[in-house]
């Protein structure tokens, strides 16, 4: 008896994510596989790929998508670095400093990189649509990097200095692999995003640049719902698959995890 | 004449305006087992980490076959540490952990093969190769760990408390096994524990430490059998400590009794600590082989190992503190550490600092088989 009243604990959150969880995940699906009249079609699919328009910007997203993670990876495991190197970095403001960003509004923050690009000038264009997704999504890649070092035990490291590495070999033989679940976790969290993000490449090009996250909002603002669901679906699955590349560790996952 | 592998001179550190350790100065002979041997914060782990170069000395110099390391950093020196928590890295296999430090010296493969194979025979871990680290159980990681370091074939291996992490079972079949592997490698082994049993089972010399600095250096009889300070005496076996005076030479008085006793040097009328371990309390029966009598209902606090005591019927009984030659099963003089032990043994109130080096001599002063060579205080 005591069973069963403990497991019912359990269904409000059930209850919660059946309605905004797997209900909407469900018509997306039931979307992607209808027309206009609710009837049973591949079309929306097929249509996506033989649309040169979309697959190309969904070639583009990628691009995008994997230039963003790679620079975050070069500028965030540096500064991941320092910000755990005790010698380096003795106080904990810096790591403050760089998780702040995250408590703005990220919409708020490209606003405001887009006033700036404006006020000096700029062409809006990839380059400053690649800046500010780094700008969005760097703290996200620092963040679990820096979890890992700032948690990884140190005898790791002079246990390989003890047996003849110096300090670079240490790096690349002890200190780098170990850390590879947080560049991992990093990724997923940067990947994810720039895939589907929308508002960034609209603010910072002036919608000169579309990315499928666009089309997709573009299709669903103008009631082309069947159309965008297949879409979103398409990018669910993306996503799916990048995530199984990257996670395969579960556990080391979550030491990665966010704030 | 034994050769000094290392040597440490006037050593001192301190952390954040806190002296961790002060004016250290210790020297380990070619192929032996010392032990850095103290409570922790003692210091010990510290001075350990200074001879593998993880910290640098504040002030003195650390010799290694007479050449100063200076700030040699570690990678460069020909000493191998088995961490506490082992620290096997966890993303290589058994082979690739014990063939990490062979690889980084350009060794060829198929040496380094053949002494990874010899050292995991060694540790009795033939077969565990291609085992991920993570599925090992402590006491295999602590083989593995081992193997890592001497497969290098450092000149000193460190060990830092190695053995805490394991049960106590395993840790005395470790213990029997460590000393194995510095019989057969003889290689100097540099050893820090707390564990007081552990530091007597297995060293050829103890270094006993308490807040930084050395309180007595010896053999583990010697620290034993003459703890020069009552720390010493407390922190290593069973002791009962009690306050005393020093009445003249060979006689001492406390708990209210005179007794013999063998130091000499102390003055008259000194207060001094007397240590009596419990196996040199012996109860008997025969009044000419007593030092103190006392009747039922006396209540004894001292520590015994007899456990006849907790069980004294009510009635007449003695307590014997032997005299020094009446050990049972020693003849007067004879060439035996035990023969020449005492019942009592006592140091000067609080006797430290300054006090040391003096007393320590003065415990030796024509003893037979006296070990001055072992005494390293400079």
């Amino acid at each position: 008896m005591k069973m069963t009243k403990r497991s019912q604990w359990a269904l409000p959150y059930v209850i919660f994510l059946g309605l905004f969880v797997v209900l909407p995940l469900f018509l997306v699906l039931v979307y992607a596989f209808q027309d206009g009249a609710g009837r049973f079609t591949f079309s929306n699919i097929t249509r996506f790929f033989t649309d040169r328009d979309a697959l190309s910007t969904f070639a583009l997203s990628l691009e995008v998508a994997i230039e963003n993670t790679a620079i975050c990876i070069l500028i965030g495991y540096p500064a991941a670095w320092i910000l755990a190197n005790r010698k380096l970095n003795r106080s904990a403001v810096t790591i403050v400093l760089f998780i702040i960003p995250m408590w703005v509004n990220a919409l708020m923050r490209t606003l405001a990189t887009a006033e700036l690009f404006n006020m000096m000038g700029l062409q809006l264009g990839k380059g400053t649509l690649i800046f500010g997704m780094v700008y969005d999504y760097l703290p996200f890649m620092i963040y679990p990097i820096y979890n890992i070092l700032e948690r990884m035990d140190k005898s790791y490291a002079e246990a390989a200095a003890d047996l003849g590495a110096d300090s670079w070999t240490v790096f690349r033989k002890v200190t780098l692999p170990l850390s590879l679940p947080g560049v991992a976790s990093g990724v997923l969290m940067v990947f994810m995003p720039t895939v589907s993000t929308f508002a960034i490449s609209e603010f910072l090009t002036n919608n000169r640049i579309k990315l499928f996250g666009t089309i997709i909002q573009e299709n669903i603002n103008s009631s082309m719902w069947n159309y965008g669901a297949a879409l979103s679906l398409i990018m669910l699955i993306i996503i799916g698959i990048t995530s199984l590349l990257t996670g395969g560790d579960k556990e080391e996952q979550m030491e990665g995890g966010m704030v | 004449m034994a050769k000094k592998i290392i040597d440490i001179r006037g050593v001192s550190k301190s952390f954040g305006g806190k002296t961790v350790l002060k004016d250290i100065n210790l020297f380990i002979n070619q192929g032996e087992f010392l032990t850095l041997l103290g409570p922790s914060g003692c210091g010990k782990t510290t001075l350990l980490r200074m001879i593998a170069g993880f910290l640098q000395p504040d002030e003195g110099s650390i010799l290694l076959d007479g050449k100063e390391l200076g700030d040699t950093p570690p990678h460069l020196r020909p000493l191998n540490t088995v961490f506490q928590r082992y620290a096997l890295f966890p993303h290589l296999d058994v082979y690739d952990n014990i063939a990490f430090g062979l690889k980084l010296k350009g060794v060829p493969e198929d040496e380094i093969e053949k002494r990874v194979r010899k050292v995991l025979k060694l540790v009795v871990m033939s077969d565990y190769e291609d085992r991920d680290v993570e599925t090992l159980s402590g006491g295999q990681q602590q083989r593995i760990a081992i193997a890592r370091a001497i497969v290098n074939q450092p000149k000193v291996l460190l060990l830092d408390e190695p053995l805490a992490a394991l049960d106590l079972k395993m840790r005395k079949d470790m213990q029997i096994e460590l000393k194995e592997m510095h019989r057969k490698l003889g290689i100097t082994f540099i050893y820090v524990t707390h564990d007081q049993e552990e530091a007597l089972t297995l060293s050829d010399t103890i270094v006993v430490m308490n807040e930084g600095r050395i309180q007595q250096i010896g053999t583990p009889i010697d620290i034993y059998n003459e703890p020069v300070n009552a720390f010493v005496a407390d922190f290593i076996g069973e002791s009962n400590i009690l306050n005393g005076t020093m009445i003249r030479d060979r006689r001492v008085s406390f708990i209210g009794h005179d007794f013999d006793c063998v130091d000499e040097g102390f003055g008259e009328n000194t207060p001094v600590d007397v240590v009596v371990r419990p196996e040199d309390i012996y109860f008997t029966t025969e009044a000419a082989k007593t030092q103190f009598t006392a009747t039922g209902g006396y209540r004894y606090r001292q520590r015994t190992d007899d456990p006849g005591l907790r069980s004294l019927p009510r009635g007449e009984h003695r307590a014997a503190v032997h005299r020094p030659g009446r050990h049972p099963g020693h003849e007067k003089g004879a060439h035996d550490q035990r023969a020449g032990s005492h019942g009592f043994r006592r140091r000067q109130h609080r006797a430290a600092g300054r006090h040391l080096r003096v007393q320590h001599r003065r415990l030796f002063r024509g003893r037979q088989g006296a070990r001055g060579d072992s005494v390293r205080c400079r």
